[in-house]
């Protein structure tokens, strides 16, 4: 059988696996401007254009472009010159981390002009997790229009002032035209595939393990289990302060205690043995007594997540009289507010990619918001000296909070070091979903105020729901318990904070904004309640 | 996403003998959307050639492997007098929470067989009385109304290796005069509620075809215009207290309202032209 694409311009005759899709052909022969965000058709950044036709090319088989010329952002420019599109989106600044831009911009490229006149609609298949969309819109309508109604656009700096104006992005030209290198857009030969299988339960000792017939897949070449890695505990979150978070988790552990925690990891030679590796993979489990509600956690005849028990920190302080103010307050609000798990959704899942240099050194390429903190962990988990540790960063694809974890780097760079060979292992949206999500909150919250609108006290106790692992738990309590205060000015204040040990991970906002909505819901409303209570300099806040 | 549990492409062409853990291959937009584990091979439509739309005396003829595109872009001939088209086919083409780059290369075929509650087109074809042309594996062909090859959530009355040809819309239905109502979580969300209904300007009848709120397909065909109750009631008695869809799309009891809503506006709507004619 034959085969033959000509994308931008350029012949490619390799044949792809049947049941390859056109995006992951495209990558693996070099076009990396064209994306994985969720794979399943939703979010845009892999749209190509097929005969001139716009597809998701996460849904188009590779084996139907037979014959056909596939344009992807590489090409759409011609040759120094910006397609108009790819120029209004670096005029108008139409990105922020840029990981959707490719999509963004072959999507714009296709509209007609009835299309761009309703934004909303020919943009539901393309999704920003940065700008809010306003940016984006901008760009598209400066395009449809040649700039004449553009607004948010900057002019071009005159004279040599350098205040005053914005400057651009010095990414925005690699951005648009998709030569901004994230994670994985790199050419790496020879890179084995590690595919991870997760937990069905929510605790579990796990009995047994047969790997033999998953070894037997051809290509697969090493099955890690909780026997073969380290014994060290460490935290997942990545905190300048490391003693901020406890170290409670091991590379695999031989106790799972949340549906989706890695159990065993398969390294093959392509993604699709590994991942059948796994599929013939055989775990005995002794499924354990869960606890998945925090209030429940935190009772004592709930079964122990961890030896230390359930709590995982706690914060109880209070500053000034509050029994006192509460008894001579003219109304008293109280109720209880709760907020749900929700998942970063950056466009870029996580990824890690590892390997040993020339001279033998371990490196690690990742998309993470603290490479530094990553070596430092790294070290710590394979009793490495630093200068035996390099970690990287490419551009990241969003992050949010999320990518200040460890998930990917420690089993790729394990893996790697024992092969002597390089390991990656990219996340599918659907881990995305499994493994990283914001701490659901419960806020009981209770305020006294006298009648001229002056706040006299703060009750509040808030439960937080930490899932398994205790990463980033204590600091967002903190932040959750302290910086609530600071807002308006309040006679006196006691907090009670608890934290049950799904793990959580750290989001913008870091906390904060939960505790703080939680005020806005006041009975006297935002605009009544803030010239007389707003916070001050001698207002109270508790140490 | 690549299904690397597929080890190869059959083209249907060659009617290649069905075996366990084959799927048909139309626009791939669904199969390419999740892991399908269990999938070995995929029969290629690709290649049938079928038109994707044939305007016979009898009605109107869609392919299986149409495109939603295709069948959004349909113009009736010049003297077919099928209000229908613009009234109905448009909206729900655009009823699809999905992208207009995804219609590019979904077919009609696709969205009837994976029988979602949301599936606009089994909502057109049901209330356009559509009857399907099944394929059997032995060669053998018959015909079912599209309305009851939907039996569930996903669920069809298929056989094993059983192929849609295409769907048949009669021209006396593509004659009638149509409105459409639809109710999102939001506005381009997929549909929680899709209401079709039809007046036969000739004979009076109507036809309300209910969709994405019920977990089946449910048409209900009425001899004179239905006065609100009966409307209503004939709505209740169809669906059942168990027929409304639960999911993150929308509360049963909130599609209900919606549905019921949504019928009350369309009689009212068609009422008024009739009356208006």
């Amino acid at each position: 059988m034959t085969y033959e694409i000509t994308v931008n311009g350029r012949v490619h005759t390799r044949l792809p696996a049947a049941g390859q899709c056109l995006r992951t052909y495209l990558r693996a022969d070099g076009w990396y401007g064209v994306k994985k965000g969720c794979d399943a058709g939703d979010c845009g950044a892999c749209t190509v254009h097929v005969d001139g036709m716009p597809v998701h090319s996460c849904l188009y088989p590779a084996l139907r472009a037979d014959g056909r010329e596939v344009t992807t952002v590489e090409g759409l420019a011609a040759g120094e010159r910006l397609h108009p599109v790819q120029q209004a989106f670096l005029g108008a600044r139409g990105f922020q981390c840029g990981f959707c831009t490719p999509g963004m911009v072959m999507t714009a490229a296709a509209l007609t002009p009835e299309q761009s006149q309703d934004l909303p609609d020919a943009l539901r298949g393309n999704l920003c997790r940065c700008t809010g969309y306003r940016a984006v819109v901008d760009a598209i309508r400066t395009a449809a229009d040649h700039g004449s109604s553009a607004r948010h656009i900057e002019e071009e700096p005159c004279g040599e002032a350098v205040h005053g104006r914005s400057e651009p992005d010095p990414a925005g030209q690699a951005v648009v035209t998709g030569a901004a290198r994230y994670t994985l857009d790199a050419d790496l030969p020879g890179v084995l595939h590690l595919k991870l299988l997760r937990s069905p339960y929510a605790h579990a000792r796990i009995t047994a393990l047969h790997t033999a017939d998953a070894l037997d897949v051809p290509g697969v070449r090493l099955v890690l289990t909780h026997h073969d890695v380290p014994g060290v505990r460490f935290s997942t979150g990545m905190h300048e302060q490391a003693d901020d978070e406890p170290f409670d988790t091991r590379v695999l552990d031989g106790v799972v205690r949340y549906a989706g925690q890695r159990v065993t990891a398969v390294v093959a030679e392509t993604e699709a043995a590994a991942e059948e590796g796994c599929r013939r993979l055989r775990v005995d489990y002794e499924v354990l007594p869960a606890v998945t509600d925090p209030h429940a956690a935190l009772t004592r005849k709930a079964p122990r997540v961890h030896p230390g028990g359930n709590v995982v920190h706690e914060v109880h302080r209070t500053s000034g009289d509050v029994d006192g103010v509460f008894a001579q307050a003219d109304c008293v609000y109280e109720a209880t507010f709760r907020t749900q798990r929700v998942q970063h959704a950056a466009l870029e899942t996580h990824a890690a990619r590892a390997w040993l240099d020339e001279a033998g050194r371990l490196t690690v390429r990742t998309a993470t918001q603290t490479p530094h903190l990553v070596r430092r962990a790294l070290c710590r988990v394979l009793n490495l000296p630093p200068r035996q540790v390099r970690v990287v960063a490419g551009r990241v694809g969003g992050g949010f909070g999320g990518k200040q974890e460890l998930l990917c780097e420690d089993i790729v760079a394990l893996a790697a070091w024992r092969l002597r060979r390089p390991v990656q292992l990219e996340y599918t949206r659907g881990e995305e979903f499994t493994s990283t999500t914001r701490h659901p909150f419960d806020i009981h919250l209770t305020a006294a105020a006298r009648r001229d609108g002056t706040l006299t006290g703060l009750k509040l106790r808030i439960i937080c729901d930490a899932g398994a692992y205790g990463n980033h738990s204590p600091s967002v309590l903190e932040r959750a318990c302290q910086d609530v205060t600071g807002m308006y000015r309040w006679g006196a204040v006691a907090v009670d904070g608890h934290r049950r040990l799904h793990p959580h991970r750290a989001v913008r906002g870091f906390s904060r904004l939960r505790t703080r909505a939680g005020h806005f819901r006041h009975g006297v409303g935002p605009r009544r309640t803030r010239p007389p209570a707003r916070y001050c300099p001698a207002g109270l806040s508790p140490a | 996403m690549d299904l690397t549990s597929v080890r190869e492409v059959c083209d249907a062409r060659h009617r290649p003998q069905w075996e366990a853990g084959d799927a048909w291959l139309a626009g791939g937009t669904y199969l390419f959307s999740e892991p399908q584990p269990q999938l070995r091979r995929l029969l290629d439509l690709g290649r049938m050639g079928w038109d994707a739309l044939r305007v016979t005396p009898g009605g109107l003829e869609i392919a299986a492997t149409c495109t939603i595109a295709q069948l959004n872009a349909f113009v009736p001939p010049e003297g077919m007098a099928w209000p229908v088209a613009g009234a109905l086919f448009g909206p729900c083409c655009r009823a699809f929470s999905s992208s207009f780059k995804v219609w590019n290369t979904a077919t009609v075929g696709g969205n009837i067989c994976l029988a979602l509650p949301a599936a606009p087109l089994v909502c057109l074809a049901a209330a356009l009385e559509g009857e399907c042309v099944l394929l059997a594996q032995n060669g053998g062909q018959r015909r079912m109304p599209v309305a009851r090859l939907v039996t569930g959530a996903g669920r069809t009355a298929l056989a094993e290796g059983e192929l849609l040809r295409s769907v048949l819309l009669p021209a006396r239905a593509l004659r009638r005069r149509a409105a459409v109502r639809r109710a999102a979580l939001r506005p381009q969300g997929r549909s929680a509620a899709l209401l079709l209904a039809t007046v036969d300007p000739g004979d009076g009848t109507w036809r309300v075809t209910v969709t994405a709120s019920t977990t089946r397909p449910v048409v209900l065909p009425f001899d004179r215009p239905p006065t609100a109750q009966a409307l209503r009631d004939a709505l209740e008695q169809a669906v059942g207290p168990d027929g409304w869809v639960d999911d993150v799309h929308g509360h049963p009891a909130w599609r209900r309202h919606m549905t019921l809503l949504l019928a009350e506006e369309l009689r009212t709507e068609l009422t008024a032209d009739e009356e208006g004619a």
